[in-house]
Order: C-alpha cells, then sequence, then structure tokens
C-alpha cells in the first residue's frame, strides 16, 4: 500500500531510518530497493555510517560493511549533489594562474606591472599576486632583464620563483631560485634568511628550469634539460640529482610527480642501451625512493613497464576494447604524449597515451596507478639497495642490469582502460568530488565559444568506473556499443560496467547571468554567457575567471553537506567582496544541438584492468 | 486579507462543499496559493478534485487544531534538517494519526497534494515508525506489498542480510 506513495514521499519516508533498517527495506520489493539506491540522502547517510563505523577500511569486510558498500557501491545519483558556488572579484589585469591549498595564485596580464628599466622605479616588478580570503598580496622581485615566473609553487608561506641574473647568447646563464617569504608586515613578499638556490649545473643548457615542485618536508624538484634536481628550500642545500650520470639516459621526459617521498617519473627509454638513434624506445614509470637517512643518496629505480609501445599496447588495447582482428592499431607520437599527470590527487599516479584505430578514429589509454598500491611491490625484493655512501652525484647508472617489472606483472594494481581522445586539444586531470575522483576534460576552445567543461565521473571510491565517451559513432562498428550491465557486472565491482547515459545539456542562461548552469548528472556541464578565459582545478574546487568581466567563480565539490538535491538550485554563497549573488536560473534545458560539441546520443563504453 | 473569520469554499472530489475558516485553509500551501491566484472572488469553492470529503474532514480537523501555529518558510532547507532528524510526534498528532492504514495513507497522499509540510511529516515519521526493527518479511506483509525480486536476487539479497538478522 504504502507503494500508492510518490517517490518523494517514500524517500522522505525511509530517511527517517536508520542505516540498519534501510538495508531491511532495501530487501522489501524493488521499488524500495531503487528508492535507497537513488536518494542523495540515504546515500549520504549511509555513506555517513559506513565511515563514522569505520567499516569502510580497505579489504576489511566486516559483513555490515560489506552490505553498506553493496548498497552504496550500486547505481547512485548523489551525483545530483551541486558545487557551493563563491563569486570574487578579480582585476581585469590578473590572470589566474595557479591554485595551491587555500592560495590562488594571479599573474599581471601581459606583464603590464614590469617597469620600464629607462624609467625611476624601485627597481622591483609584480611577478603575482596570490589571493588569500579575496586579499591581495604582491610578490615582488628586483627587476632583471630576464626574471621571469616561468613556473612556482606555494607550500604554507613560502613561494619559490626563478630570476635571471645574466645571459649571452641568447640562453640564460645564471639562474637563481629565490624562496620568498609571504606572510609579513609589508605588502610585499620579502626574501627568506637565504639567498635562494642557484642552478648552475654541469650539463645543463638551453632549457630553463620548470615544473618546480614542493613537498612538505622541505624539498623542490626542478626539471631542468632532462636532469631533475632536488634542493633542499630551507637551505639551499642541493640535495641530488636524478639521473646521477648522463641524460642520454632517457629520451624524454614524460613527467614528474611526488609520490610521497617517491619521486615517479614518465620515462621513454631506448629499447637497446646500443640504439643511439632510440628510434625503439619503451616507456616507463621509474619510482625513486629518496632516502633521508643518507642525505644525497637513493636506493635504485622501481622500473615499471607502460604499454605505450606498439607490441603492447596492441595486446593491451585489444583486450580492452575486443576489436576485430582486422583493425589497426597505431600509437600516436607526438611530443607531449604520453604524459604522467604531475598533480594528480590522492596519491594516484595518472599515465595516458593516444593511439589511432583504422588509421581513423583516435583513443587514449589511461592507467591510474594508486601510490599506495606501490606498497605491494615487494621492494626489498625488487630494489637492489645501494650502498649508503652511494651519493646521487656519483657515477652510477640507476638502470645498469636492473630489470623493469612487466606491464602484465603490475596491472592487477591499477585502473586501466580506454576511451575516445575527445580532441588533440582537450586537457584532462583528476579532481575530487563527493568522496569520489572524477576526471575532468576541457578544451578552452570550447569553453571560450560554447562555455562547455566535460567533467566525467570516474569513482574510485566505488571502485568503479563509470564515464561518458564522445565520438563512439565514428568507430564505424569496431568494438561493441556500450550498453547498460549495471546489474551483470554488479557483482565485480573492480571491473568497470559499460554505460550509457545522456549528456547533460547546459542550461541556458538569462541576459543577465555569466554562470550558467552546474549541472552534474554524470556529466557536468558548465554553460555559461560568455568566455571564460581561465579555468583551473584544484582538488574538489574548479576555478574560473572571465576577465572581461572581472570575477572569478569558484565551484566547491565538497561534500560537507547536502547542498541540493534533484530539482532544487545550487546554493549560492556570496564572496567577500560585495560581489553580488551569482545567479543561476533553472530554464528549461537547451537541446544539445548548436552547444554541445559533441551530440547527446552517444554510448559509452569502458574497461577496466584489476583484480 | 487578514481578517480571520473570512471563509473559504472547499470542494471535494465527491462534490461536497466545505466552509472553512481562511486561517485554517491556508495551512495547505497549495489553497494557499490557489486563494491568491483567485483573489477576493467571493464565494467561488475551490476545487479539490485529489481529496475525498472523509480525508478532507480529518485533514481539517488537523488544520483547524494547528492554525494559529507560524507557517513553515517557503524554502526552509535548514528547518528540513531538523524536522527530518527526530522521529518525534507531538501527542496531539499522534492522537490525532491514529487511524487504520488505508486513511493513513490517504492522509498523506493528500497531504502531499495540498502541500501541508508539517502534516506530511507526521504521516511519513508514523509509517517509519510502523516499519522501524521489522524484517522485510513482516514489512512485506504489514504493508501487503508483493516481493517482486527473482529468487536469485532474493538470494542473493538473503545472504547480504544475514548479518543483520542476528
Amino acid at each position: 500500500m504504502p507503494n500508492r506513495l510518490p517517490r518523494h514521499v517514500m524517500d522522505c519516508i525511509l530517511q527517517l531510518l536508520e542505516p540498519l533498517d534501510i538495508l531491511r527495506c532495501a530487501a522489501v520489493c524493488r521499488y524500495w530497493n531503487s528508492i535507497i539506491h537513488k536518494s542523495v540522502y540515504i546515500q549520504l547517510k549511509l555513506r555517513e555510517s559506513l565511515h563514522q563505523s569505520q567499516l569502510y577500511d580497505g579489504e576489511r569486510s566486516f559483513p555490515p560493511g560489506e552490505r553498506l558498500r553493496r548498497l552504496v557501491t550500486r547505481e547512485t545519483n548523489l551525483d545530483l549533489l551541486r558545487p557551493r558556488i563563491k563569486q570574487f572579484n578579480l582585476p581585469v589585469d590578473q590572470v589566474l594562474h595557479t591554485v595551491a591549498g587555500k592560495y590562488v595564485i594571479t599573474q599581471p596580464l601581459e606583464q603590464v606591472d614590469r617597469p620600464d628599466p629607462s624609467e625611476d622605479g624601485d627597481g622591483k616588478y609584480t611577478l603575482c599576486t596570490i589571493w588569500l580570503d579575496n586579499r591581495p598580496k604582491k610578490v615582488k622581485v628586483s627587476f632583471k632583464p630576464f626574471t621571469d615566473l616561468f613556473d612556482l609553487d606555494v607550500h604554507q608561506d613560502v613561494i619559490i620563483v626563478q630570476e635571471d641574473e645574466g645571459h649571452e647568447h641568447d640562453r640564460k646563464t645564471n639562474l637563481r631560485m629565490r624562496v620568498l617569504h609571504l606572510f609579513n608586515e609589508g605588502e610585499d613578499a620579502t626574501p627568506r634568511d637565504i639567498d635562494g638556490f642557484r642552478i648552475l649545473e654541469e650539463g645543463w643548457e638551453g632549457d630553463e628550469p620548470h615544473n618546480i615542485s614542493l613537498t612538505i618536508d622541505g624539498r623542490v624538484m626542478i626539471w631542468c634539460s632532462g636532469i631533475i634536481w632536488i634542493y633542499d628550500w630551507n637551505s639551499g642545500e642541493r640535495l641530488g640529482r636524478i639521473p646521477p650520470t648522463s641524460p642520454r639516459i632517457w629520451e624524454s621526459n614524460l613527467g614528474m610527480a611526488w609520490a610521497g617521498k617517491n619521486i615517479v617519473l614518465g620515462l621513454d627509454m631506448p629499447h637497446d642501451p646500443s640504439d643511439e638513434e632510440m628510434e625503439h624506445t619503451e616507456a616507463y614509470l621509474a619510482v625513486f625512493e629518496v632516502d633521508t637517512s643518507y642525505p644525497g643518496t637513493s636506493s635504485l629505480p622501481l622500473l615499471l613497464e607502460l604499454p605505450f609501445c606498439s607490441d603492447l599496447l596492441d595486446d593491451t588495447v585489444r583486450d580492452i576494447l575486443d576489436l576485430p582482428e582486422d583493425a589497426t592499431i597505431i600509437p600516436r607520437t607526438q611530443d607531449h604524449l604520453p604524459f604522467l599527470q604531475r598533480n594528480a590527487p590522492f596519491g594516484l599516479i595518472l599515465v595516458a597515451t593516444e593511439f589511432v584505430i583504422n588509421e581513423d578514429v583516435v583513443w587514449r589509454l589511461i592507467i591510474v596507478l594508486p601510490t599506495s598500491e606501490l606498497q605491494k611491490f615487494e621492494l626489498e625484493k625488487e630494489r637492489k639497495i645501494p650502498p649508503p655512501n652511494v651519493a646521487w652525484g656519483n657515477e652510477w647508472d640507476p638502470f645498469a642490469g636492473l630489470d623493469s617489472i612487466p606491464y602484465s606483472q603490475w596491472s592487477g594494481h591499477a585502473y586501466t582502460w580506454a576511451e575516445p581522445a575527445r580532441s588533440p586539444n582537450y586537457f584532462h586531470g583528476f579532481y575530487e568530488a563527493q568522496n569520489s575522483l572524477r576526471l575532468y576534460h576541457h578544451n578552452y576552445t570550447f569553453m571560450e565559444l560554447h562555455g562547455l567543461l566535460h567533467l566525467t565521473v570516474l569513482d574510485f571510491n566505488q571502485k568503479r568506473l563509470r564515464t561518458i565517451a564522445c565520438g563512439f559513432r565514428t568507430l564505424g562498428g569496431l568494438g561493441k556499443i556500450g550498453e547498460v550491465e549495471n546489474q551483470a557486472h554488479a557483482r565485480d565491482r573492480r571491473r568497470p560496467i559499460r554505460y550509457k547515459r545522456e549528456i547533460i545539456r547546459p542550461v541556458k542562461n538569462d541576459e543577465d547571468s555569466n554562470l550558467g548552469c552546474a549541472e552534474i548528472g554524470g556529466e557536468f556541464v558548465l554553460g555559461q554567457k560568455g568566455l571564460v578565459n581561465v579555468v583551473v582545478f584544484d582538488g574538489e574546487r574548479l576555478f574560473l575567471q572571465q576577465r572581461s568581466v572581472g570575477k572569478c567563480w569558484i565551484l566547491d565539490f565538497g561534500v560537507r553537506e547536502i547542498v541540493g538535491i534533484a530539482g532544487e538550485e545550487p546554493r549560492t554563497e556570496e564572496g567577500e567582496s560585495e560581489s553580488s549573488q551569482v545567479s543561476l536560473n533553472e530554464e528549461e534545458p537547451s537541446r544539445a544541438g548548436g552547444t554541445n560539441p559533441h551530440g547527446d546520443t552517444e554510448n559509452d563504453i569502458i574497461q577496466g584492468g584489476g583484480g | 486579507m487578514s481578517d480571520n473569520k473570512q471563509k473559504v469554499i472547499l470542494q471535494t472530489s465527491d462534490d461536497e462543499q466545505f466552509t472553512v475558516e481562511k486561517i485554517v485553509a491556508e495551512r495547505s500551501a497549495m489553497i494557499k496559493s490557489m486563494m491568491e491566484d483567485l483573489g477576493e472572488q467571493e464565494g467561488q469553492a475551490i476545487p479539490l478534485p485529489n481529496v475525498s470529503s472523509s480525508v478532507l474532514t480529518k485533514i481539517l480537523e488537523y488544520c483547524d487544531h494547528h492554525k494559529n501555529e507560524p507557517l513553515p518558510a517557503a524554502d526552509s532547507s535548514d528547518a528540513d534538517d531538523s524536522r527530518r532528524k527526530t522521529s518525534e510526534i507531538g501527542e496531539w498528532d499522534a492522537r490525532w494519526i491514529q487511524v487504520d492504514q488505508e486513511m493513513l495513507f490517504e492522509i498523506i497522499l493528500a497531504a502531499n497534494y495540498l502541500d501541508i509540510k508539517p502534516l506530511l511529516d507526521v504521516g511519513c515519521k508514523t509509517v517509519a515508525n510502523m516499519i522501524k526493527g521489522k524484517t522485510p518479511e513482516e514489512i512485506r506483509k504489514l504493508f501487503n506489498i508483493t516481493n517482486d525480486f527473482t529468487p536469485e536476487e532474493e538470494e542473493q539479497i538473503r545472504k547480504e542480510n544475514e548479518w543483520a538478522e542476528e
């Protein structure tokens, strides 16, 4: 008889129950079961209970925990949770550069702040401005002709910037990393006690240092012409370099990332060391454990083979996509491919490469390896521990005689899937929302033209992946069209399901609003009137800047509270400045047509390794 | 408008007409907004095609008892939360809602239709209290719900729920 009640009323009733009763109700009938799986409030309550009871603890499988996990594992519409939206004003001459923790870092637009050396000034110019609580803090350095904010990183109150002290023949010769102290009485950041540190190492030619990356324990690593320099930024002391020998060990750096105390490098290495031309390269992940007990030393790296060379890629992709035998798979060889995600959150190492099927369709292979999984590689057995006196700078080849771990042996620790590449100029990465990790794609052109941003759910908390793939039609019969097979795969949670879902359409804006909509439903599409110039992700927050109106938006996807349910508007908060409330209107969603670059009926196929 | 003695006529699905004080009828957000739409048209009955006279009689009892309480704010998500957290039902409400199941669900449906939030809450809490502590089979029996799971699903769910039945 309660089944005469409308869904939302039944939902209200079930919300009043304790988790144990909710579990029992899920077993009453299909209708109740589906409500429990799809109610935001109930799902949140179950999740909360899951965490509070500490039952959600890795592989430990208490029966209630397992049951709860099953409930939250199945189809949920947690995606309906909306972001909290905050707006603050940003001067039009500032460009959103980076977000690090609670700091928003902007740069002067086209260096308008740079003084003309011929004029009398204070001899400094503004490198960047740090915004904390909407208050600016300028980072100025003494003016030198080549000083540049090439890359920076912020940790606590420290910022490291690069200053050039001289040059000859079009190349910088005297580079100094300035360590600046942000919080002091004055408006400007001030140099710390130490005089920064200089990078004047042998073998450094040409390229400027970049990818400056700070760590909690006071280290900074800087990529510079194929060598990674590691410094202690408290003392300015050099800790070491990778590799300790010639940079010719690898052809290119595919990216680098801190993974706890380890450094992870993506490397191209010659297939055959005698192959001077490096015609056949293989890709590896090299994980260096930086040994703190003997400063300047490192154990030998853990070498993980990546399935990016032709043969391996072919096998891996065929296995994942179930392609017909006559399909051809060709790796794409662009400068930026494959790559390693530098700032993936939550200790995930993300590597990706692209390939072309039948010389026609571009797909992307993505491998995500949680750094916690690195512990499972039996490091002691796999690694050779060097003598304690072996310094980083000494002449030993970290890869000599070292066997790599074949992909087939470690793929079980990683999530691997393939998806159609949206376009060559799509950027992607991870962010966190509602306790799950999501993959985002964005394309500046689309952002500017259509205000479209694609976010794909990739839910690691639920141990499965869901995504929307675009352009599946163009496959022309290759592979299988994605179908909803939720139930069939529900038990095997490590194995992502094939998934089919409608792409959410952007909501039309009214004349006054700049930020149009924030619809989440597996896919998140942001539509706004006018151009968004800059988009930056930081963990669970998304920053957007629209320079033409001098405003910046923060979309906070944190799970601290329920911010909306289906049919409700996202809650808005006002920034500290006099900014007006962001108005989000809820007109009828416009059919994709002109604004959705991908159409709206694409299917989806993803597959995952794992086990 | 603020004249408490002002009357309004409500017409039920079985064509019975009820003349009630405006302040009582306004407990229903739906009737309130209809009255605003209709304006001051004297003697015009408000049709309630989804509510029978027996249910409306019962509901008007509730509305009359609560007529002097402040109306819940139109958009009160915080209040929603605090309301949700407690499963307490007021003493009068608890006695008032001691009705047979058929009537209980009619009341809930009508409260939903008429948009009387506090009443909907009382109804939901009453049903929730009926569910509490019962096994799935007991719940099905109580509400006469058909078990529409396949035997395989049933077995799966039974296994998952074993711990809960201990």
